[in-house]
């Protein structure tokens, strides 16, 4: 028995006062927090599961703690619920952000006790009424009308009120001056649409004018968003970080443990040290994702042998991408890329980086891999297909401009190893043997006109951007079974009758609470975990 | 004569009840015996004889007296889990733990050590498990068995943990680890918990053990704890090797 089943796999579902208590920080980790906290704009980008929210979280955590000392304010937002927006209001994105802004920033304010004179800048957090505690203001309903609006696609939102950009900047400066804030620093999480480019473009529009002495801006996003409109410059407006964790890195064993003893009790302890090299194998598995590991311990209940090649086997094989081919069922614009990035990883890649592997071992090398390289020049379609991948891992893209054998300049990915294993008898003995010899100096090369790059390209065409908003009506009809949730979870939830995606997002607290097992307590932490669940699935 | 008999109806009222309280421990030692509970019982009884071996093997050290005194505080939990006296069982395992750890650490501080013996030093748990002075740090690897230093934290944590679902039995907390039957009697989910928790505080005991002492052992002494130390730490190839093991198994 272990508490493998009482694991906390979501940031959300963290108890902000325990969030530094279930920080592993790594050189890299600290680093990026550091930077979060420094006045220049951050982005971080991270594959599902990475961390983003976390480490967002704990920034948030330490400049509170800090801020009597310090008095910078951080303000952390999540734009998770971005994918129910779909009013008609053609400024609807930019003028939900600014409504959930100002909303998170009066909160931020009362929460910390600054909130007590009612001037001019005060009263536009609250869309130009009076703030009255513990009451939702005009902007807050705002935002809830936005986020309401998925229910009729098409909606008219009255929103007069919200800011627009330059007098939210000149609040926020008074807001500062009046309160003797140095400096406020918003976190934006889930922070653009990886399907929707026009909230993308929005959103860093957005951040960039909000750029000011009293205002910094950082935000977590997805490897595959990349469209930065037309004032957003990636480089010169926020330095770009991605999360990747470094399988090579000689702390990142240890690391992955303390993520997993933290959550743990005494016998998954033991049996973690008991069993180190079967742990070691899910560690490396995941790829420096700890949501994964989080969730692949949870699926081994126990760390010997057999149970823990089962799960490697399983979770790579099926589980991991039915996730990626989940998001063609969701966007099927993009069915072709995603299924062809499948294909490409399954009957193309891993085959070759095994049989690289395996000829090495034969002639007694001890160099393994598990990289590739993609020429800079290779189809559009090829570049998206990929992007995709990295969204959801399943490939992480390491760096650009890696100059291969023939002088040619190109990109440089890693499979997931998990994904790897998973196709061997014995996928324990196969990570420690290959984790043993991985460099990243050996990689399979694909050139622009690999066949299977042409084949795509010319199936595909040019790539247009997906259209989200037609989709979400058949999204709220899928049912619970679509989302990351345990069976408890589900079957509580089937058990009140709330059985489709668009059912758990309708449902209040009091709904959650007719079964009779369920109090308030636990009513709003399964609504919590309902709720994330089904923005992370519309999310992508 | 009547307060006589008052007084004798009195005991025997006592006696009766603790022949009742008697009887359920004797039930409840017989139903821990039963089938593969008596594997299990014989399982968590060795470490007695460990703890014995390297008071016997440290010996004439001063600190190997708490290595004897958490033997006999051992022996009394196995005692109390077999007659189903959960509640002392959890706490004297706690106590088996503070006390090895703290030998390590007052054998390695010869001033705490002396004051300790003349009774005028107590040590705590956040003393013994401090990250840099403590049995379980990185230093005292450094020192003692640097082939070690890298297995230290992973202990170190397990230590804590263990201490901290431990004390829940002693400070009355709302259990979250170690829930305690409502009634004394024979409980099997109780009885299993507790040697989970046995097996752990044994491993974690003769890691620091075996990082403080063995690598200045003589052959003679070490062969004293061979058997216990490679049952427990043998998946640890800086462990097999001293024995004369492989490195990889």
């Amino acid at each position: 028995m272990s508490t493998t089943s009482q694991f906390i796999i979501r940031t959300e579902d963290i108890k902000p006062e325990n969030i530094l208590d279930l920080f592993v920080g790594t050189d890299r980790d600290l680093a990026i927090v550091a930077a979060l906290k420094a006045p220049s704009p951050l982005i971080i980008e991270g594959s599902r599961g990475t961390g983003k929210s976390f480490l967002l979280r704990v920034c948030e955590r330490q400049q509170l703690l800090a801020f009597a000392a310090d008095r910078v304010l951080p303000v952390y937002i999540s734009f998770a619920k971005s994918s129910l927006v779909h009013s008609k209001n053609p400024d609807q994105f930019q003028h939900w952000m600014l409504a959930r802004i100002c909303s998170r920033v009066n909160r931020v304010l009362q929460g910390t006790g600054l909130l007590q004179m009612a001037s001019p800048a005060l009263r536009l957090l609250s869309g130009n009424e009076a703030p009255k505690p513990a009451e939702s203001t005009r902007l807050e309903e705002i935002a809830k009308a936005y986020e309401a609006s998925f229910r009729s696609p098409g909606i008219e939102i009255d929103d007069e009120g919200v800011p627009d950009v330059e007098d939210f900047r000149d609040a926020m400066e008074d807001i500062c001056r009046e309160l003797n804030i140095s400096r406020i620093n918003f976190l934006f999480d889930e922070a653009a649409h990886i399907f929707r480019p026009e909230q993308q473009r929005q959103f860093f529009t957005l951040f960039r004018d909000l750029r000011s002495p009293y205002l910094t801006c950082n935000a977590a996003v997805y490897p595959g968003v990349t469209v930065y409109g037309p004032t957003f410059e990636a480089i010169h407006d926020a330095r770009i970080e991605s999360l990747h964790r470094e399988i090579s890195d000689p702390q990142y064993r240890k690391q992955m443990r303390e993520i997993i003893f933290k959550q743990a009790d005494s016998d998954l302890q033991v049996e973690i040290e008991r069993n180190g090299e079967n742990f070691d194998a899910l560690a490396y598995a995941v790829s420096g994702n700890p949501r994964l590991l989080l969730r692949t311990v949870a699926l081994a209940v126990t760390l010997r042998s057999a149970p823990v090649q089962a799960v490697i086997k399983e979770f790579y094989r099926t589980a991991v991408w039915s996730e990626h081919s989940g998001l063609a069922d969701r966007y099927a614009g993009h069915r072709r890329l995603i299924d062809w990035g499948r294909a490409f990883v399954e009957g193309t890649a891993i085959p070759d980086a095994l049989a690289k592997n395996r000829s090495w071992k034969e002639e007694g090398k001890s160099e393994r891999t598990c990289f590739f390289w993609v020429d800079r020049d290779a189809p559009e379609a090829v570049r998206e297909a990929l992007r995709l991948l990295t969204y959801t891992g399943i490939v992480n893209k390491l760096d650009s401009g890696v100059v291969a054998t023939r002088r040619e300049v190109g990109t440089r990915y890693a499979l997931n190893i998990g994904c790897l294993a998973s196709t061997e008898a014995s996928p324990i003995a196969f990570i420690t043997d290959l984790r043993a010899g991985l460099t990243v100096k050996r990689f399979t090369e694909y050139g622009a006109n690999f066949r299977a790059f042409v084949d795509l390209a010319a199936e595909v065409g040019p790539v247009v951007e997906a259209d989200l908003s037609a989709i979400i009506t058949a999204q709220l009809q899928k049912p619970l079974s679509v989302l990351e949730l345990s069976d408890y979870q589900r079957n509580a939830l089937n058990n009140i009758g709330i059985n489709t995606i668009g059912d758990a997002l309708s449902s209040t607290e009091e709904t959650f609470q007719k079964a009779y097992y369920i109090g308030p307590k636990r009513s709003r932490r399964i609504m919590n975990v309902a709720t994330a669940a089904v923005l992370e699935y519309l999310s992508g | 004569m009547a307060d006589d008999s008052i007084e004798a109806e009195r005991v025997n009222y006592l006696l009766s009840e603790f022949r009742s309280l008697h009887e359920i421990c004797t039930t409840t030692l017989e139903r821990s015996f039963e089938g593969k509970r008596s594997t299990t019982m014989a399982s968590s009884f060795l470490f007695t004889g460990d703890l014995a071996g390297w008071a016997k093997a440290l010996t004439p050290s001063p600190e190997a007296r708490l290595y004897a005194r958490a033997e006999q505080e051992y022996l009394a939990c196995l005692i109390n889990v077999a007659q189903g006296q959960y509640c002392n069982a959890f706490k004297g395992l706690r106590l088996v733990l503070e006390l090895t750890i703290q030998g390590a650490y007052l054998s390695a501080n010869l001033v705490e050590l002396n004051e300790w013996l003349r009774n005028s030093l107590d040590t705590n748990w956040a003393t013994l498990m401090d990250p840099n002075q403590g049995p379980l740090s990185a230093r005292f690897a450094d020192s003692f068995y640097p082939d070690l230093k890298e297995h230290v934290g992973s202990f170190s944590t397990m230590a804590g943990t263990l201490y901290r679902e431990l004390s829940e039995t002693i400070h009355g907390n709302i259990p979250k680890h170690i829930p305690l039957p409502s009634s004394f009697a024979f409980d099997d989910d109780t009885f299993e918990l507790w040697h989970r928790k046995a097996a752990t505080t044994r491993i974690i005991c003769l890691f620091c053990l075996a990082m403080r002492y063995l690598r200045e052992m003589s052959e003679d002494k070490r062969s004293i704890v061979e058997n216990s130390v490679i049952e427990q730490l043998g998946h640890i190839a800086a462990i097999r090797i001293l024995f004369g093991g492989p490195s990889t198994i």
